[in-house]
């Protein structure tokens, strides 16, 4: 069992993220402050921890630069702060992941299990291949039929988030709620104009559909295809 | 500025000069004549000293010996009416002579002539000597065209100074003109070096207090708004948290879709608490380009699904009192409108035209089935099952940029939206 360690000031989230990743599994420990922070997590020794950055001692970016100095720990960081300014200089901190509130407990579960693994085998992120689309994580380069794609950022992030799933129907809701971010409502038709473009850089078609394939409404999966 | 200044002291070292290069002129002209009436005087006064000696006999002879030497020479008309020298009659000028016994300056044909009484053995006589018109004229030439040239000079020395005088004058003014372009164009980093007179160094200070100022203001708004997302996202975040412990699937779906509809409400109080901020000092993009740059993302989708899409944008750029990010949003929530409200098929146009003035437009028209009788179009409120907030972030960024969103009638039967926007003031 994953042990988390949580660092947040807010007592609403801090009680309903303990109840909500124990249910999950991980075995969770709390700080609300900076200070007892990394003063728990020296002495717990967690698996990974959960940062927020509007701390009441220190801010959160100054608490990751201590821990980076003197422990390994992987470090989600689940802020408000949704500036890229904010968002890099988290990551150049030395921040594992950047999860923006508000988030769903699966989410957040989801991702501790994605650090986690990488953080267990940093030097063998595999390519996802699903029949002819070749997609590599690590220098975000995708193919299809040895051909390369030019993709834009959210349009490999759709790819790969669907390519990790072979033939599991995903839905608009987790689409927007994993790869844009947003809850649903919000901008719902943009999930449909870049699987279009997807669509269309793989070169197919919405009635002649390979490995792109919607399933009306239910949501899109990505499949093998047929050669 | 500086083309003004040069003429203001171009027209007044002009006007100087003419004080006193006019007079020059003329007083040159006078003086030459002077000076060859003083040179007569002078050249004949030996003859007339020596004929009040000379017996009337060998008069004749002392004027031929004196005339071989002389420059000007000389004719004698003594008592008896006889003369010596080249020919000359008795005229008034003589007469006049001979009565005041004073020596007189005459103009004649053959130039500028002296008559003067002498002493002569058999009594009064008079004498004369001409200067030619072109000896009088000696100098004057030159003269006067030195004039000229020392005017030229003068005028150029002038405008010289002047020109010196206007760009360092006008430099800390153009320094503050500088900074106030970069300020207004968003660069509030740009200061300026205060210099010049007093009045203009001044200008510059306060001008450095106000860009200041309006950072600070721009820093406190953004860590306004930061304080803002986290007070209102943390909230909601537990309220989700919360929400996701529900074990009833159909309570828990329930809620959730309230805690999204939540979500969407704060992302939107939040960005548009960020308008300021993202906007900076001036927000200004070309709506041509930009929705250009939109139906080019959007047409894919309009293809897949079989819509026909018009799209009528003027050619030459079309600048709005908008940030590009912001216009982009407002277009993408009216298409996205166009898309979840009209069944596949559907066609549409957008339209970007000079509206009613100051104003740029964007009409997106689409052939649905039209709005609800009695829509209710303000934020929040929708009759199709999405937040409504699709048309409210359109018709606050046409408020923004102080124009007007308007909902009417499409031509083509279902409805149409008019997004005027401001254009940027000078």
């Amino acid at each position: 069992m994953p042990r988390v360690h949580l660092i947040e000031d807010d007592l609403g989230i801090r009680s309903a993220l303990i109840r909500a990743l124990t249910e999950l599994g991980h075995v969770v420990t709390s700080s609300p402050d900076a200070m007892s922070g990394l003063q728990d997590t020296l002495g717990g020794q967690p698996d990974i921890v959960l940062l927020d950055l509007g701390l009441p001692d220190l801010d959160g970016v100054e608490l990751l630069r201590m821990l980076r100095a003197v422990t390994p720990v992987p470090v989600i960081v689940a802020t408000a702060r949704d500036e890229d300014a904010s968002v890099v200089r988290a990551l150049d901190a030395g921040a594992d992941d950047y999860v923006i509130k508000p988030f769903t407990s699966a989410t957040i579960d989801a991702r501790i299990r994605a650090v986690l693994r990488r953080s267990a085998s940093p030097e063998t992120v595999a390519a996802l291949t699903v029949g002819t689309i070749v997609i590599d994580p690590r220098s975000r380069v995708a193919s299809v039929d040895d051909r390369e794609l030019e993709l834009s950022p959210r349009e490999f992030d759709l790819l790969a988030y669907l390519a990790a799933r072979p033939g599991e129907v995903v839905s608009k809701r987790e689409l927007l709620a994993e790869v844009w971010r947003l809850p649903y409502g919000g901008a719902d038709k943009t999930v449909d104009v870049h699987l279009s473009w997807l669509r269309k850089k793989l070169g197919e078609s919405a009635t002649e559909p390979r490995h792109l394939i919607t399933v009306r409404g239910v949501g899109v999966k990505l499949v093998e295809g047929k050669d | 500025m500086r083309r003004r200044i040069l003429v203001t002291i171009a027209a007044t070292a002009l006007l100087v000069l003419i004080a006193f290069l006019v007079p020059l002129w003329y007083l040159v002209r006078q003086f030459a004549i002077e000076r060859a009436q003083n040179n007569l005087v002078v050249e004949v006064q030996p003859l007339v000293a020596a004929l009040a000696f000379t017996p009337a006999s060998e008069i004749a002879s002392s004027v031929a010996d004196f005339n071989s030497t002389a420059t000007h020479p000389v004719s004698v008309i003594d008592a008896s009416g006889r003369l010596s020298g080249p020919a000359w009659s008795k005229d008034a000028a003589a007469r006049l002579a001979l009565r005041d016994q004073r020596a007189v300056f005459v103009e004649t044909d053959a130039g500028l002539a002296l008559v003067e009484p002498v002493a002569l053995e058999d009594g009064p006589g008079v004498l004369r000597a001409v200067v030619p018109p072109e000896e009088l004229a000696s100098g004057v030439s030159r003269a006067r065209a030195a004039l000229l040239v020392l005017g030229i000079a003068l005028l150029a020395l002038a405008l010289l100074v002047g020109n010196f005088l206007a760009r360092s004058f006008l430099r800390p003014i153009a320094d503050l003109s500088h900074t106030a372009e970069q300020l207004a164009s968003g660069d509030l980093s740009a200061r300026v070096v205060p210099g010049g007179p007093p009045e203009i160094s001044d200008v510059g200070s306060l001008l450095n207090r106000l860009a200041g100022r309006i950072s600070d203001l721009l820093r406190g708004e953004r860590e306004s708004v930061a304080d803002l997302a986290h007070r209102l996202r943390t909230p909601v975040t537990a309220l989700r948290l919360d929400v996701d412990s529900i074990s009833n699937p159909e309570e828990r779906a329930r809620l959730a879709d309230s805690v999204d509809r939540l979500e969407i409400m704060v992302d939107h109080v939040i960005r548009e608490a960020r308008r300021p901020v993202r906007e900076g000092v001036t927000a200004e993009c070309d709506a041509a380009a930009v929705v250009r740059e939109r139906i080019d993302f959007w047409k894919v989708l309009a293809d897949e699904q079989e819509r026909r899409v018009v799209a009528d944008i003027s050619a030459h750029p079309c600048p709005v009192r908008v940030a590009a990010v912001d216009l982009a949003d407002a277009l993408d929530a009216l298409l996205g409108n166009v898309f979840a409200h009209t069944p596949d098929g559907t066609r549409f146009a957008v339209r970007v035209h000079d509206g009613p003035q100051p104003f740029h437009t964007i009409e997106v028209d689409d052939a649905g089935a039209g709005l609800p009788q009695g829509a209710v179009l303000d934020r929040g409120h929708s009759q199709a099952g999405s937040t409504g907030l699709g048309l409210d972030i359109a018709r606050r960024t046409a408020e923004a940029s102080g124009g007007e969103l308007v909902v009417g009638r499409s031509t083509l039967g279902g409805t149409a939206i008019m997004l005027h926007l401001g254009r940027p003031t000078d």
